[in-house]
């Protein structure tokens, strides 16, 4: 288990209050709620982009917040992805490589992209891809040099119904195989029931006890 | 982090020089008779309330009539309506000139002052309203216009109604520009000294009292900061993109009204160069000065392109995001005899330091602008980019090179083109600094002042002709070396 402290701000109106919050360090752990209630807050905090003065998060004897970035070593999909759509498909992963600060390793680009099934398409540049394929283009590139964290914000809400599915099972594969602990931020049931391993409900900016299966959202499993 | 705060504040120092420089000179402040500045404080007022007043009236009719145009021509005809803000004022002093001509009024004073501000500012004014009813009405507006109510209600009860707030604002800020004008009231200004900039110029250059000059300074200065102060805040607002199909104005009508100040700039600047290209030998008694002055205004607009995107790569490299953003974005609009003169006091007038100073002021001048229009919402669209970035651990030089500079090539280019092109056509603070005929722009209006019509207008036409050639190689080399690196 990880431990986060004192992850508590005030956002305007919007107050996030989770002074612990015991978060485990290996399998998918899903942090799921509505609208509104906060998880993107939790995300930007946890991995930094946000400050929150007095918040820790000690993972394996260490702070992650009195890291840099490197050191950190995290790898994010994020909802849009942010892929950097002027590069190829190759060239986000060697960026990715690059800012680790990883020797340049080709063989273990080229693993990561046939895990994704875009091996074919490495050379593309990324602005004209498919949804789906930029989903896995962003994945991939998130696992370059074995991160020690993985975070996926609503990684499958831009694609459409029948890709979901496919793409769920893909990153379910692909995680499971890389085992690295991964944090999932979703509002999709279906993406718990097929990823998660450990539940987390947020509820205005609150954990409240996770229990799925009051829920009644529909979902296109 | 404290290598790029201090970075940061070098860059920002740049741009508040001048400024930085007159604060050390306050102790030498004289006061005026206040007979001099009362009369220039109310001819600049009575001349910015009828500019801005007219620019309102029109450019609300105008942004009526672009809301009827039809999605196929409202692009087209909001770029028709801000060209004539975008010529260098040259073009517009020449238009003013040439219908006062036409109409045989004086083409010195008010009338004509008034009428120059309000060609350049109705189409900014028009887009601006334009922008702000798609924005905050449509919807309102689509509803209003499906239960059927009449065209006068919606715009009284609706547009009007609801915006009257910034309307003011509209009218405000056109008043400000007005007031602060230089350019336009120091050739068209007449006997009667119709701004503070203009009265500045006078102290300088014609009675080298500078003691004076810089009480108008920071009267100005005060004038206009208290005028922004009170204006309330905006909410941050993106650029439309949507638009929105109100009214059914006949289209020839709309036509006529949004392209008639385009087509009179333009006009008037053709009416000025045809007859005059049956007598180009009237050049010759230019000489060679012409084609020195061509140099140096091609060398003078280079160099001015040069250093904005230099400035362009530093900004981007420092990356000002969160509260540094607003800082750079408060870098609004410095008015050019705060640069002119707060430079002349930092660097003297010594001929050596005159072009470094020269390419200094007017990068200032510019510069901001074009950052708010061009580089600031660029940099924006490349933000998320930049964060993820980050979380993968990649450093600022790795960002800049990797993501920023490949990405930022084509506003880059465009700033760098129209800095150039602004520059070219620049000649008050050329006038201001130097004092001297350096460059064709300042030619120009020497030409003008003479009332010599058709020469003043190929002169302006080469000028502008060098500025888009200008504009067309730094485009070039921008691209080329971008590619390359």
């Amino acid at each position: 288990m990880s431990l986060v402290t004192g992850l508590s701000c005030q956002l305007g109106p919007f107050r996030l209050d989770i002074p612990r919050w015991e978060l485990p360090d290996q399998g998918v752990s899903a942090l799921w709620g509505p609208s509104g209630s906060g998880k993107s807050t939790v995300l930007r905090s946890l991995v930094g982009l946000q400050a929150v003065p007095g918040m820790k998060w000690v993972y394996e004897g260490q702070d992650f917040t009195s890291m840099s970035y490197r050191e950190k070593r995290f790898g994010v999909v994020f909802q849009n992805y942010e892929l950097f759509p002027h590069m190829s498909v190759i060239e986000n992963l060697r960026f990715a490589q690059k800012a680790r600060g990883l020797k340049r390793d080709e063989a273990e680009l080229a693993r990561l992209l046939e895990q994704v099934d875009l091996a074919a398409r490495k050379k593309d540049i990324v602005g004209p891809l498919s949804g789906g394929e930029k989903q896995r283009v962003a994945l991939a590139r998130a696992l370059v040099g074995h991160p020690r964290y993985v975070f996926l914000d609503e990684p499958f809400s831009s694609l459409d119904t029948g890709s979901r599915r496919q793409a769920r099972e893909l990153v379910k594969s692909v995680i499971t195989e890389h085992n690295i602990p991964t944090l999932l931020i979703t509002h999709d049931k279906a993406d718990i029931d097929v990823l998660a391993d450990h539940i987390f409900y947020l509820d205005r900016g609150r954990l409240r006890a996770a229990d799925v299966e009051k829920v009644n959202e529909p979902t296109d499993r | 982090m404290r290598r790029l705060r201090l970075l940061q504040s070098l860059f920002f120092g740049v741009f508040v020089l001048p400024l930085l420089s007159l604060l050390t000179y306050l102790g030498r402040m004289e006061l005026p008779p206040f007979s001099e500045w009362k009369s220039t404080l109310v001819w600049s007022s009575i001349q910015s309330a009828a500019s801005a007043s007219i620019s309102l009236v029109i450019g609300f009719f105008l942004a009526l009539l672009l809301l009827s145009s039809g999605r196929r021509w409202t692009m087209w005809l909001m770029l028709a309506l801000l060209l004539p803000g975008f010529f260098p004022p040259l073009m517009i002093v020449l238009t003013g000139m040439q219908v006062t001509d036409w109409l045989g009024l004086s083409s010195l004073g008010l009338g004509v002052v008034v009428f120059c501000h309000a060609l350049m500012n109705v189409g900014l004014v028009a887009v601006g309203v334009y922008q702000l009813v798609v924005m905050r009405l449509k919807g309102m507006i689509e509803l209003a216009t499906v239960e059927s109510a009449p065209y006068k209600m919606i715009v009284g009860s609706i547009i009007l109604r609801r915006l009257w707030r910034e309307l003011a604002i509209l009218f405000f800020l056109v008043f400000s520009m007005c007031f602060t004008s230089f350019s336009i009231p120091l050739i068209l200004g007449g006997d009667q000294t119709m701004s503070f900039e203009v009265l500045v110029y006078q102290k300088v250059r014609v009675y080298n009292d500078w003691n004076q000059a810089l009480f108008y300074v920071f009267f100005e200065m005060f004038f206009v900061s208290c005028f922004i102060w009170l204006l309330p805040k905006q909410d941050d607002e993106s650029v439309v993109t949507e638009l929105l199909q109100f009214g059914r104005w006949p289209m020839p009508m709309v036509f006529a009204f949004c392209l008639a100040p385009l087509l009179l700039v333009l006009f008037s600047e053709l009416a000025g160069v045809l007859p005059a290209l049956t007598q180009l030998h009237l050049l010759s008694e230019l000489g060679g000065h012409f084609w020195v002055l061509s140099f140096q205004s091609l060398y003078l607009g280079f160099a001015a392109s040069f250093v904005s995107v230099l400035l362009c790569w530093c900004m981007g490299y420092l990356s000002p995001w969160g509260k540094l953003r607003k800082v750079f974005q408060g870098l609004s609009a410095p008015s050019a005899v705060v640069v002119g003169f707060g430079l002349m006091l930092l660097f003297g007038d010594q001929p050596y330091l005159q072009l470094v100073s020269l390419v200094l002021g007017l990068s200032i001048l510019f510069f901001p602008y074009l950052y708010r229009w061009q580089l600031d919402p660029a940099l924006q669209r490349l933000q998320s980019q930049v964060e993820m970035a980050k979380v993968m651990g990649a450093g600022r030089s790795q960002i800049f090179w990797d993501i920023l500079r490949p990405q930022l090539v084509s506003p880059v280019g465009f700033i760098a083109g129209v800095m150039g092109f602004w520059v070219i056509g620049e000649f008050a603070l050329v006038q201001l600094m130097t004092g001297k005929e350096l460059t064709l722009a300042v030619l120009a209006q020497g030409l003008l002042e003479r009332y010599r019509l058709d020469l003043g207008s190929i002169v302006i036409l080469w000028t502008i002709t060098l500025g888009f050639v200008n504009w067309l190689f730094i485009g070039g080399v921008v691209r080329v070396f971008s590619h390359r690196s």
